[in-house]
């Protein structure tokens, strides 16, 4: 336990000190400019500070073995679970910014402020996925969580966007209020915030005020994942904040919440399933159906794809009932096709949507979307690939992160969550095929969209997105074979 | 060259994917070139490949070729090695027969087509068709198994559902309210019941036999394998796949509706190879039947019974095309006979003549048609003869050649029939047969007095317009006129040349097929002088066909009707094609539809409503929760707090 090994915190560090350099240079610089001036511009500086990061975990990703690197007194803790899933927010990060400019440059939001904050909430998320210590936790996680509140109302001329961005600073407030009580209550009954410490803790006794604390953690990152009843903020929030950002959070932030609850509930509390089994169970059932329920009836795009991230919340507490090895295999598989999908159907969102700040009502409204595959082919196309692997149609990522889900239920024996889950599925399809049928088989009504031009920066995520989600449909046993040593150490 | 034969059913598929991709920006000239073209290319293949299979030695011409495996099926024989099917394909005396007749036929008619279609819409799209169906019949013939012919079988099907179809927008029949596109789909439906059949007969080989391979099974049965019953049942089952493909009772019903397509897709397709594929099939098949004689005598009656059935349709058909149709199943009944009754060879042979003479008809029926923009009643035409004179001349030797008159292709194959039935004893066969040698005579020369001989019946206007068609409409004539002359010539009956055996296609095809009853009863018994008065006897049935015909249709006119009258029920019995199809329509089509129609009141009513129902409750549950989504942050934090106190209780009871 060296004091300080560089190359386990230089992700996180180069992702600060670059958030801080992009801020510094703001002032100076067009945000994004055009041509040789979009090459010397906050959008591109960051760009570069996502890619740097990105190389930086995977120099920790080849280095990482079997047993994790711990350094800064313990604080840190880098695994290949940790660098996979930063990697994956790295790569939301990355596309999210890439396809930002010309959109916040359509929405009247040039603000340079908005690159820096991206890379400091990269910055959270990554010290929340590479650690095992819930103070580091806390802190990443409050990182993130104010950088995001900015992010919300970045489109500040716009109601909705205010609205979103204080709503859920108040109920993000509120809710960081019961994961840090929860956190007093667990450093009380064990004396330590490790959760090594934790875990050995629970084999002695059994301790009322350890599972209240554990209660009130999983409160907190329930309300950062979206699982119901802790989910309400999401679709008010995600309709709101500028759709760029809906998919930054949507993705990334979801990613960094439940991989620490794995690391609580799979990891520290492993050996104590009986605890907490039950509650997450029914925290499932309810989170898949209360969410596809409600999506059925809704009729604004974004709002529908809220709910639809609530639901896959829902899919994955499934596999976090599971057997640790299928499940956490199956929820990191079920993750990496989910973030694709999300930012791609996020992405043509924000393309498709008449311009946030053109005004209020009829925008985003599923209805504008009606003859899209026509008038644009292939925004409607990429949309296709991503709903039809959110319903978890093959041969897409969605359908076998479905498939793995399923599967280590069946074998775990969680007949009720592997029937139940399949319900869902069976429910969700309709309103994502409702969406595809809208663009494809409905004639444009008067309220017709009118997409933004097909931008370099938006083609570049959507291939990318389109080709991630039919890999990891068509060849599954490639990316699986990454996940070998993924799963091995949490804690 | 043999071991390109592969490449024989490929070629075409260079000009299905050239005219496809293409056809509709290329200039009609090239179209036909690249259509014609392939099919020269893969003739001039198959001749060569041929030869050298001629050069062998008579038992060792047999070539096979793998493109590898298709199918690795596991263990399916009970213990067995396990089962692999593959791309394979095979020459052998037979198959070079078949690849012969269908790129060489096939050939000419396409030539011909270049001519025939010139003015019609989607030329292109009939180029990649045609050159896709002779792929697939190249496939079907070429098969080493059971799997791959069935490959081609389906394919076929394939294109003759969309050839017969290709004027999908205009009506057909009169009577029955047919439009191209629906007899397209009749007969794709009537083949599928055929096709059912052959897929179980396969299933019934490969279970028993572990190999689809004609070579394996053969060998197979001849070491005793498999038991009789069971080779009755394949032997049946694969006859009814026959049936469909081969348009015989009591699948027929499809081939006068095929009439739908152009006139070269009726020669090429409905008359010189398709429709011989049954035939083809069962005589490939010959060592399995010989073992099952209860499934030859099947065969042999309903070959005969089709012959005879169908050419009474043929005398009162008025639409020439038509005629034509009828005589191709009754021509095909006789080809299944002369394979019921074993005389394989002679099938074979007439098979091969009747695509030379039945093509040239066709060809000829097209001539007139295109000659007169599309008139196709006979009774609307005459004295064509002076306006068509190539026409008139090919034609009449292709109907002398069909009526078996000496020394046209027709006699001698026909007489081989005849005489296969006769030897080996099945004289009611033979009765049949020789009396439907008579009718073909007849039907025959009634369609040629009424389109070339008499006044013109139809709108004088349109005589005046009568044109003589294009070249590249009469040399095909020409070039199938020769062939039906001379085809014949080489299967002349040792009795005709005093007992010198030059008899070549026999010995050509002798080690391609069983040897079955009807070899060995053709060298007993029956002597030279027996064979050449049943020849004598059938030349004279069939010139008091032509008499006949003559007589009724030019001597004596009004003597037709006078005779339709006297036997009126016969005549509107025969008009009316025995109301076969309204009989399939009360008894197979209307049950159909009706429990159709229950069925999908069924799913529509009960299984949808249940489906709707449970959508319904769903959809209100959800706008019911929709409420709880008010946007009001304190009602939100409400709920927040609701539930930790719910997670808590959770924890708590634990």
């Amino acid at each position: 336990m060296a004091e300080l090994d560089l190359a386990l915190v230089l992700p996180v560090a180069i992702l600060s000190a670059w958030g801080l350099l992009v801020l510094l240079m703001t002032p100076f610089l067009r945000e994004t400019g055009r041509g040789m001036q979009a090459l010397v511009s906050p959008w591109s500086a960051s760009l570069l500070g996502v890619a740097f990061a990105g190389w930086a975990c995977l120099r920790q990703w080849a280095a990482a073995g079997p047993i994790a690197g711990k350094t800064a007194y313990g604080m840190v803790h880098v695994d290949r679970f940790g660098v996979y899933l930063s990697l994956l927010v790295l790569t939301v990060g990355f596309m999210t910014l890439l396809l930002s400019a010309r959109f916040l440059e359509r929405e009247e939001a040039e603000h340079g402020e908005f690159y820096g904050l991206t890379l400091f909430a990269l910055a959270g998320m990554v010290l929340m996925l590479e650690t095992t210590n819930l103070m580091m936790v806390l802190i990443g996680l409050e990182i993130f969580s104010v950088t995001l509140y900015v992010l919300c109302g970045v489109t500040r001329g716009r109601a909705r966007s205010v609205e979103a961005a204080l709503k859920y600073f108040l109920l993000g407030a509120f809710s960081s209020g019961f994961l840090v009580y929860g956190l007093a209550l667990v450093y009380g009954s064990v004396g330590s915030l490790e959760l090594a410490e934790i875990a050995k803790s629970t084999t002695v006794e059994h301790s009322p005020m350890l599972a209240l604390g554990l209660g009130l953690v999983i409160v907190g990152l329930a309300f950062k994942i979206a699982i119901v009843p802790f989910h309400q903020w999401v679709p008010d929030v995600y309709t709101g904040a500028p759709t760029n950002v809906t998919g930054f959070m949507a993705a990334a932030t979801k990613t960094a919440a439940l991989a620490a609850l794995i690391r609580v509930l799979a990891g520290a509390f492993g050996q104590k399933t009986e605890l907490w089994v039950p509650l997450v169970t029914w925290l499932a059932v309810a989170t898949m159906t209360v969410a596809n329920l409600i999506a059925l009836a809704q009729t604004n795009i974004k709002r529908l794809l809220a709910f639809s991230s609530i639901a896959h919340a829902g899919y994955l507490l499934i596999a976090l009932v599971c057997l640790p090895d299928l499940g956490v295999r199956a929820i990191v598989y079920y993750l990496t096709a989910y973030a694709f999908m999300t930012v791609g159907a996020f992405a043509v969102a924000a393309a498709v949507g008449s311009g946030d700040a053109s005004g209020e009502r009829g925008y985003d409204f599923v209805s504008s979307w009606a003859g899209l595959g026509h008038r644009r082919p292939w925004l409607a196309a990429a949309m296709t690939v991503f709903l039809l692997s959110m319903a978890g149609i093959p041969p897409t990522g969605g359908f076998f992160g479905k498939y793995l889900i399923f599967q280590a239920a069946v074998e775990s024996k969680q007949w009720m969550l592997a029937i139940v889950g399949s319900l869902n599925a069976v429910i969700a399809a309709y309103y994502y095929l409702g969406v595809i049928l809208t663009m494809w088989f409905k004639e444009a009504g008067d309220d017709a969209a009118e997409p933004s031009r097909m931008t370099p920066g938006l083609a570049v995520v959507l291939t990318i997105a389109v080709a991630a989600v039919v890999y990891l449909g068509v060849a599954p046993g490639r990316v699986l074979a990454l996940f070998n040593g993924v799963t091995s150490s949490l804690i | 060259m043999l071991t390109l034969i592969w490449l024989i059913p490929i070629l075409p598929l260079a000009g299905v994917a050239i005219n496809g991709l293409l056809g509709r920006r290329l200039p009609k000239a090239a179209v036909g070139l690249i259509g014609c073209g392939v099919i020269l290319a893969s003739l001039l293949l198959s001749v060569g490949a041929v030869v050298e299979l001629a050069k062998l030695p008579a038992d060792a011409r047999h070539f096979e070729t793998s493109l590898g495996t298709w199918m690795p099926l596991g263990e399916l024989a009970p213990g067995g090695a396990g089962v692999t099917i593959d791309w394979g394909f095979a020459l052998d005396p037979l198959s070079a027969v078949m690849i012969l007749v269908v790129t060489g036929v096939g050939f000419l008619i396409h030539v011909y087509s270049v001519g025939y279609m010139e003015h019609e819409e989607g030329f292109a799209r009939f180029f990649v068709y045609i050159n896709l169906f002779m792929s697939m019949m190249l496939t079907l013939v070429l098969g080493s198994n059971l799997l791959v012919t069935f490959v081609g079988w389906e394919g076929v099907g394939l294109c003759s559902y969309l050839l017969i179809g290709f004027f999908y927008d205009r009506p057909f029949d009169e009577r029955t309210g047919l439009s191209c596109a629906d007899a397209g789909r009749k007969a794709f439906l009537v083949n599928r019941i055929g096709d059912f059949a052959f897929v179980i007969g396969m299933l019934y080989l490969i279970t028993t036999f572990g190999t689809l391979e004609y070579r394996g099974v053969a060998e197979a049965i001849e070491a005793g394998a498999g038991g009789h019953a069971l080779l009755v049942a394949v032997g049946i089952l694969l006859f009814i796949g026959a049936c469909g493909k081969s348009a015989q009772i009591p699948l027929y019903v499809w081939l006068p509706d095929a009439m739908a397509g152009p006139t070269p897709v009726s020669a090429l397709i409905h008359a010189a190879t398709m429709v011989t594929a049954g035939v083809y099939m069962v005589t490939r098949m010959s060592t399995l039947y010989v073992h099952a004689p209860e499934a030859m005598a099947v065969i042999g009656l309903v070959g005969a019974a089709t012959a005879i059935f169908a050419a009474t349709m043929g005398i009162t058909a008025t639409d020439i095309k038509k005629v034509l149709a009828y005589s191709t199943v009754s021509q095909l009944g006789y080809m299944f006979a002369a394979a019921g009754v074993g005389a394989w060879t002679a099938a074979i042979f007439h098979l091969m003549t009747h695509a030379f003479f039945k093509a040239l008809l066709f060809l000829g029926a097209g001539s007139v048609i295109h000659g007169q923009h599309g008139e196709q009643d006979i009774t609307r035409m005459g004295e064509l003869r002076v306006k068509l004179p190539v026409t008139f001349a090919t034609f009449v030797t292709g109907a002398l050649a069909i009526a078996g008159i000496f020394p046209l292709a027709g006699f001698f194959s026909k007489d081989e029939i005849l005489w296969g039935a006769f030897s080996s004893g099945h004289r009611v066969i033979w009765l049949m047969l020789a009396l439907a040698a008579g009718l073909t005579a007849f039907y025959m020369f009634r369609l040629t007095f009424l389109v070339f001989y008499g006044r013109y019946r139809g709108d004088y206007h349109a005589f005046e317009h009568a044109h003589e068609s294009p070249k590249s409409m009469t040399v095909p004539l020409m070039v199938l006129a020769a062939l039906s002359v001379i085809g014949g010539w080489i299967g002349v009956p040792a009795a005709l040349t005093r007992g010198a055996d030059v008899n070549l296609f026999h010995h050509w095809l002798a080690p391609a097929v069983a040897s079955g009853a009807h070899e060995a009863a053709e060298g007993a018994a029956h002597g030279a002088g027996t064979e050449l008065s049943l020849m004598a006897l059938a030349l004279a049935v069939a010139l008091v066909g032509i008499g006949a015909a003559w007589v009724i249709y030019r001597r004596r006119r009004g003597l037709a009707d006078s005779i339709a009258a006297a036997f009126r029920p016969v005549y509107i019995l025969w008009r009316n094609l025995y109301w076969v199809d309204e009989l399939y329509e009360a008894a197979v089509i209307r049950p159909f539809y009706a429990v159709s129609r229950f069925s999908a009141g069924f799913d529509k009513w009960v299984i949808d409503g249940l489906v709707n129902l449970s959508a319904i409750l769903t959809d209100i549950v959800g706008q019911l929760l929709k409420l709880f989504q008010t946007g009001y942050v304190r009602n939100y934090a409400l709920l927040f707090l609701m539930g930790v106190v719910v997670v808590l209780l959770f924890l708590a009871t634990v």
